[in-house]
Formats: structure tokens, C-alpha cells, sequence
């Protein structure tokens, strides 16, 4: 099955997140096995872009909170060799970083030729918190989506391959996430008031999401919507579209610099 | 067993490493599912440091070409959590940073409360690879020592536990590693000149590591020999090691910040 023509944004296309279903599986079952095989996969090819040092991976995930960003990162990327991937997660900007334009610490970010770098949150929250908290005049946002769109695309032009996911889940299933974690002791401590006071704003966020996802699904970087209800559901696809993209990019080990056929060790 | 007591250099303790056997493996039999165990509760504990943010862990890696110190990341730490966990790999200093003192880079890049920061190379190097070509005079790579000293003091005062790990090979065993680099086409592109060129400055490293171990194996930051001729018990000892440090930091769930009795979602 194509995943990735069942969660792609078309570039250009009209796109309502209630026309998405947060509990899609695609009609597949869960399928522990064939999970661990893609992970595998994943590993092998890390290793290989690695090696090979042309490309670089960006993958940026963006979601409501408790929308399962970190789960997604600790399941789908714990495999890996954290000597080759990289985790940025954006915080409220520092003043340091609010005296610069806000592709600046984004930028700073970006992975090297060789490596995967992760993205917790992105430029994108200056699309999105920003706008639905009027942190800055529209007619600042509004820009953005276009400097944005320009950000990336010198990126691709640049060897850097851009996954964008927003991991899209039901309001239901976000109010029995926080209950979940009310519960569980291990993970209260990441609760805050200000995860609830931005559940009143769903609504709003959503506007905000809609705007992004279709005014930033290019050609170039488009975006994803995964359905992530079912957590199973959303590592698979996400770890499917990873191998897909770096398969892609056809690595291969680059040959040895010396003439090794000359080499003695003594 | 105390596997630190075996490979620890006591403060101010004669170091020869020819009293080292590198094959050593403290009477440990190659046991897959006991290293497998040891790496699952490393998972469980990087959590929990992650979680309660009031320690990092810094973990040093030195040793001579072909000894391990990539592989030894890949098979150790590769079941982390990205994210919560930096490895930063030490090359040629830049411009920039040969325009600084020689701990710029390396503080910079020292881990966050919470991480666990892994360093292949590091500002030891600076008393090796320097000491040996002479790339600074000697009175200046002399200071160095009792200034990296002072440094990892101030960062254990911060609450940054130390783990310098040595991996220590038999010039026998480089000169296999080398040679099974050499025919191996998925390897021999890591392969260059100056790996043989080091080779033959092995006594001169063999000196300048003794040095390096003798006078900043410290109360703080201790200096651990790992025999590293034998791939498993290496990674084994390793493993062990930074669970043991994780174990005796006491973590624990942070409480949660909110009133989570107050708390209501609708």
C-alpha cells in the first residue's frame, strides 16, 4: 500500500482536518513483527547515509500536546545510532533568540550532511502558537508561510531531505491522554496548566494547522498527516515513510580514499 | 563483582598500561542476554534521568585508531533515546576554535541537566595528538593537565557525573582491525593514510596516555581502563558502568507541578 499517497498534503489542495480521521489505520492491522523489520531497515540505512555523506535527513514533527511527539521519537528513532541523529527540541525562544529573526536558531539546527536531525516542534510553532496567541501582528505571521516555504526549499536544493508530520489526533483521545497521564507517576511531572489552558484554544489551533499544512505542502518539503489515535499505527507509518525517503536517496559506502591495494601495515 | 575496582587508575597511582592486559576479561564469558539486560536498564535510567533534571551524565571516550570508540557508541548507547542523549565527536579544531583556549569547544558541547553527553575524542586529545606532534610547545600542554583538572571539578560541582573511559587494544589487535577495514568495502572508506602514519607513533601515545591517565584520574572524574581487545566484554563493561553511575545518582520522578487534584478537562 502507498502510505505516503494516504497522508500526503497535495500541494495546493483544499484540506479540512476533520475530513481526516485520527483513528485510520488504512485497513491495516498491527503487525508487531513486520514493525521491528522496518526498524531494522531503518538502522541499516542511517548507517549507510552516514557512510555515504552526501544527503542529510530533517524530519520535523509537529502535534497538539499529547500528541504523541515524544513517543514517536523514543519508539521510532530509539534504534538508531544517537552518534548520527540528532534532537532539537524548540522551546519558548530565549530573549537571545527573540532579538534574531525566527529562522535563525531553526537554521542553527539543521543536520549535516550524513545525519538525521529531529525536529520536537519547529519554526512552524511561529505559525501556529504565535498566531493563535497573537504573539505577533498578523501581518508579521502572514508573511511567514512564504519564508518558510523559501527556508526549505533552499534546503532540498542543498541535499537535505524534509519529512513533515503532524501527528493528528482526535480531542477525545487528547482528554484521555491527560487523564492517563493525571494517573501515572512516572509521567505527571510533565503535565502543566498550560497544556490545559491550550485545550480551550483547539479550535483555533486547528485553524492554525489547516493554514500551515496547506500553505506549506510543497513539492519540495511536503507535509504529512499521520493518523495517531493508535500509537502502533502512527510508529508504523512514520517508520515506513523514513526508510521510503532514505531508500530514495539511493546511499551507497563511498570508496576508500587511498589505494588500499598499496597499503602495508607493519 | 566490582568491575570498576578491576579497571580504575586510583588517583595518584603509577600507571604502566603493558601491566594492562587488553584480552582481559575478568574472568566474564561472552553472554549476549546479560549484556541485553544491562542495555535494558540503561533505557529505564536515561529515562528517569531525563525525567528528574537534576543530573547529566558525561561520558568520555579516548582511544588509539581502530580502538573501538564508534562501535563502542553504536552497540552501547544505540537503544537511548535521541533525544536525551548528545554524542559529539571531536575532530581537527576549525579556526574558531583554535582562536580560543582548547576547553572552548569542549564546554560547550558538555551535556544539560537530564542528558547524558558522549564524547568521542575530547580535550584529552590535547595532551595526546598535540603532545606527540608537538603542535603547542611543551610548557603549554604541560599546564593543561591540572587545568583539565579544574575543569571536570567544576563540572562534577554542577552536578555532572564523569566517565572517562579508555579503551585499551594490543598494537596486534590495530593491526588486525586495520587490515579487516581494508577489505571490507562497507569500512574501508573510514580508512586513510593517517591511520598508518598514527601507527607508527605508537609508543609515543603509549607514553602520552599514560601521563594522561596517571594525572587526571582524579576523586571527581576517574580514568577507567577498558580492555578492549574482545568487542563484547568492552561493550559489557562499558554498560555496566554508566548503569552503575545512573544507579547511584538516586533518580526520581519529578512531582508534578500542578495540583493534579484540582485539575478538571471537559
Amino acid at each position: 500500500m502507498d502510505l505516503a499517497k494516504h497522508c500526503i498534503v497535495e500541494p495546493g489542495s483544499k484540506l479540512r482536518l476533520k475530513d481526516r480521521d485520527a483513528d485510520d489505520t488504512f485497513g491495516k492491522k498491527r503487525d508487531d513483527d513486520g514493525h521491528q523489520k522496518t526498524l531494522d531497515r531503518l538502522r541499516e540505512l542511517q548507517h549507510l547515509l552516514y557512510a555515504d555523506k552526501r544527503y542529510a535527513l530533517l524530519i520535523v514533527l509537529q502535534a497538539l500536546d499529547a500528541g504523541g511527539k515524544d513517543g514517536t521519537i523514543r519508539h521510532v528513532m530509539s534504534g538508531v545510532n544517537p552518534q548520527g541523529c540528532d534532537v532539537t527540541s524548540f522551546k519558548a525562544p530565549s530573549p537571545q533568540e527573540l532579538s534574531h529573526d525566527y529562522l535563525w536558531r531553526v537554521h542553527k539546527a539543521v543536520p549535516s550532511r550524513s545525519m538525521i536531525g529531529i525536529f520536537n516542534r519547529s519554526h512552524y510553532e511561529d505559525v501556529l502558537i504565535a498566531r493563535v496567541h497573537n504573539l505577533v501582528p498578523k501581518e508579521v505571521w502572514k508573511k511567514r508561510y512564504g519564508q518558510i516555504n523559501d527556508f526549505e526549499q533552499m534546503l532540498t536544493e542543498s541535499g537535505i531531505t524534509i519529512l513533515k508530520f503532524f501527528l493528528h489526533i482526535s480531542r477525545d483521545e487528547q482528554r484521555k491522554r491527560f487523564e492517563a497521564r493525571i494517573r501515572d507517576s512516572s509521567r505527571n511531572w510533565k503535565l502543566s496548566l498550560p497544556d490545559f489552558e491550550e485545550r480551550q484554544h483547539w479550535d483555533d489551533y486547528t485553524e492554525a494547522y489547516e493554514a500551515a499544512l496547506r500553505k506549506c505542502s510543497t513539492d519540495h518539503a511536503p507535509w504529512y498527516i499521520i493518523p495517531a489515535n493508535k500509537k502502533w499505527f502512527r510508529n508504523h507509518v512514520v517508520a515506513k515513510l523514513i526508510v521510503q525517503a532514505l531508500d530514495r536517496m539511493k546511499l551507497k559506502y563511498p570508496a576508500p580514499t587511498v589505494d588500499i591495494s598499496k597499503v602495508v601495515l607493519d | 563483582m566490582d568491575l570498576a575496582k578491576h579497571c580504575i587508575v586510583k588517583p595518584d597511582s603509577k600507571v604502566r598500561l603493558k601491566d594492562r592486559d587488553p584480552d582481559d576479561t575478568f574472568g566474564k564469558r561472552r553472554n549476549d542476554k546479560a549484556l541485553e539486560k544491562t542495555l535494558e536498564k540503561l533505557r529505564r535510567l536515561q529515562n528517569l534521568l531525563y525525567a528528574d533534571r537534576r543530573y547529566a551524565l558525561l561520558i568520555v571516550l579516548q582511544a588509539l585508531d581502530a580502538g573501538g570508540k564508534d562501535g563502542t557508541i553504536s552497540h552501547v548507547m544505540s537503544g537511548v533515546n535521541p533525544q536525551g542523549c548528545q554524542v559529539t565527536s571531536f575532530k581537527q579544531p576549525n579556526q574558531e576554535e583554535l582562536a580560543h583556549d582548547f576547553l572552548w569547544r569542549v564546554h560547550k558541547a558538555t551535556p544539560a541537566l537530564g542528558n547524558i553527553g558522549i564524547f568521542n575524542r575530547s580535550h584529552y586529545e590535547d595532551v595526546l595528538v598535540v603532545r606527540v606532534h608537538k603542535l603547542v610547545p611543551k610548557d603549554v600542554w604541560h599546564k593543561r593537565y591540572q587545568q583539565i583538572n579544574d575543569f571536570e571539578k567544576m563540572l562534577t560541582g554542577q552536578k555532572v557525573t564523569i566517565l572517562k573511559f579508555f579503551l585499551h587494544i594490543s598494537q596486534d589487535e590495530q593491526k588486525r582491525r586495520l587490515e579487516a577495514r581494508i577489505q571490507d568495502p562497507t569500512r574501508n572508506w573510514k580508512f586513510s593514510m593517517a591511520d598508518i602514519e598514527e601507527r607508527r607513533h605508537w609508543d609515543d601515545y603509549v607514553k602520552a596516555y599514560e601521563d594522561a591517565l596517571r594525572k587526571c584520574s582524579t576523586d571527581w572524574a576517574p580514568w577507567y581502563i577498558i580492555p578492549a581487545n574482545d568487542k563484547w566484554f568492552r561493550n559489557y563493561l562499558v554498560a555496566e558502568l554508566v548503569v552503575h553511575a545512573l544507579d547511584q545518582m538516586g533518580l526520581k520522578y519529578p512531582r508534578p507541578t500542578v495540583d493534579i487534584s484540582k485539575v478538571t478537562l471537559e
